[in-house]
């Protein structure tokens, strides 16, 4: 599905990212997790092709990638059915309907977006990245800013979004606990990949399918391995 | 919103009956009153002529306006996203911007001879930078976060431009709109009192020759009417269809 093997990238003579390989397959959910300024969302950037500027190869199989910021970043002149069909290239307007459904958002298809809250608008977002059925999920620290109710909230989402499609995915977050909760495998990242630890025994996507004993076991393995992490260091 | 409308026109009221005051206390030919400009303004539609005149005004100003705009968008969106096109034309942008519009003017009926391709194009020339200047503004202020949105959406060309980028401009596009009607009536007048053997301009021309204050006013007044009939019936409305999101 997707193969990375990045040798560097630099950002005014500086190495951002060096020697990072990895393989993804289709409905495996991947944490990378790393200090602030690791380099985490420039790996995301370079996978989605906003920045093409690197040493080294990125494969990916599919033309077809979803995306969702740290901001929903919803064009605030278009309702969210429209906000929604510009990027639909399957152009089934039912689906649009079904989706918004399926997060409990039917009612504001003819909604701008400033009339939207924070957690209802990520949730169009959310929509938005699913509505092509891509293979490949790209998630830009998506939960930030959001209160923990709501932030939990739209995790549940993504993952029914996730099981019903079965896709990629990739997680930039600083969250030790989201990335737990959500992913099969982990990825610390602090310049280069440091390390890579499967926090799921099952195989496929988690949530809720952790006992919270078996959560605090794998706390405990990876804070054994990286005592700084929740400080942000490697 | 009535409260607005009284303010509107209260103002006006304000103008008139200062206009009328003034008048009486001046007591002279070369100062009517608001009410003779009216009667005159009344006379030049019944007689037709008024209405020849400013139809072949509006249709030079809509001509200049339908060419103006869309050159000076084309122009300020390279310009803004290309700094070698930016670089290559800014010199030029700069000298169209200080040219003075009757330089311009004479030019171009010395090289073209005193005809209306003439007219509108010396127009065009002085409107174009004012617009490119406008929306070169505009692009500086796009949010880049929204097309990067477009782009790994890998949305076409034509939806690119026409929903992610040209929205974000219509503030700028409506002001040039805007304050390029006043420019180019104003500079319309001047281009037909050059140059021109009919319009409001020539008009206007012909009555400052007879001093003939009233008929001025009422070729103006004409003219004002016309401007504030294409703000409310015609920019106001798209102006409130395109912020309806706001």
């Amino acid at each position: 599905m997707l193969h990375i093997d990045i040798r560097s990238k630099k950002y005014a003579d500086q190495n951002i990212l060096k020697n990072i390989h990895f393989s993804l397959k289709e409905g495996v959910f991947l944490s990378i997790i790393g200090p602030s300024g690791c380099g985490k969302t420039t790996l995301l950037r370079l996978i989605s092709s906003l920045d093409s500027d690197f040493e080294g190869s990125i494969d990916i199989e599919t033309n077809s990638i979803g995306m969702m910021f740290q901001e929903p970043r919803l064009l605030p002149w278009l309702t969210v059915r429209e906000n929604i069909a510009v990027v639909d290239k399957i152009g089934d307007p039912e689906a649009v309907v079904k989706l918004l459904r399926m997060v409990g958002l039917e009612h504001t298809l003819d909604t701008y977006p400033k009339n939207l809250s924070g957690g209802m608008a990520r949730r169009v977002s959310l929509v938005r990245a699913f509505i092509n059925r891509p293979k490949l999920i790209l998630l830009d620290e998506p939960f930030v800013s959001l209160d923990k109710p709501t932030a939990l909230a739209l995790q549940n989402d993504l993952m029914l979004f996730c099981k019903s499609f079965n896709p990629a995915v990739i997680l930039v977050t600083h969250d030790l606990d989201e990335a737990i909760a959500l992913s099969q495998k982990i990825l610390f990242l602090g310049g280069e990949v440091t390390g890579e630890i499967i926090t799921h025994v099952n195989d496929h996507y988690g949530f809720d399918s952790l006992e919270p004993t078996q959560v605090l076991t794998i706390k405990e393995k990876i804070l054994s391995l990286y005592p700084n992490i929740l400080e942000g260091k490697l | 919103m009535l409260n607005l409308l009284y303010l509107r026109m209260g103002s006006v009221l304000v103008l008139i009956t200062l206009w009328h005051i003034t008048a009486l206390l001046a007591d002279s030919p070369m100062f009517p009153l608001p009410l003779n400009v009216l009667n005159s303004f009344m006379e030049h539609i019944s007689n037709g002529e008024l209405l020849h005149h400013l139809g072949i005004t509006l249709y030079r100003v809509t001509m200049i306006f339908l060419i103006a705009m869309p050159l000076g968008i084309a122009f300020g969106l390279l310009m803004g996203n290309f700094k070698k096109i930016d670089a290559a034309l800014d010199t030029l942008l700069v000298l169209g911007l200080n040219m003075p519009a009757l330089v311009v003017i004479m030019l171009c009926y010395i090289w073209f001879g005193l005809s209306d391709v003439a007219a509108i194009l010396a127009v065009v020339i002085n409107k174009v930078p004012t617009v490119i200047v406008n929306i070169r503004e505009g692009v500086k202020a796009i949010d880049k976060k929204l097309i990067e949105v477009a782009y790994i959406y890998k949305v076409s060309r034509y939806k690119m431009l026409f929903t992610f980028y040209i929205p974000q401009l219509y503030p700028y596009i409506i002001a040039s709109a805007r304050n390029g009607l006043s420019l180019i009536w104003k500079i319309v007048l001047v281009v037909e009192l050059l140059g021109r053997s009919d319009g409001i301009g020539f008009q206007l021309s012909m009555f400052f020759q007879f001093f003939d204050i009233t008929s001025i006013l009422a070729y103006s007044f004409s003219f004002i009417v016309i401007i504030i009939l294409i703000e409310n019936f015609i920019f106001r409305p798209i102006d409130t269809q395109l912020s309806k999101w706001r």
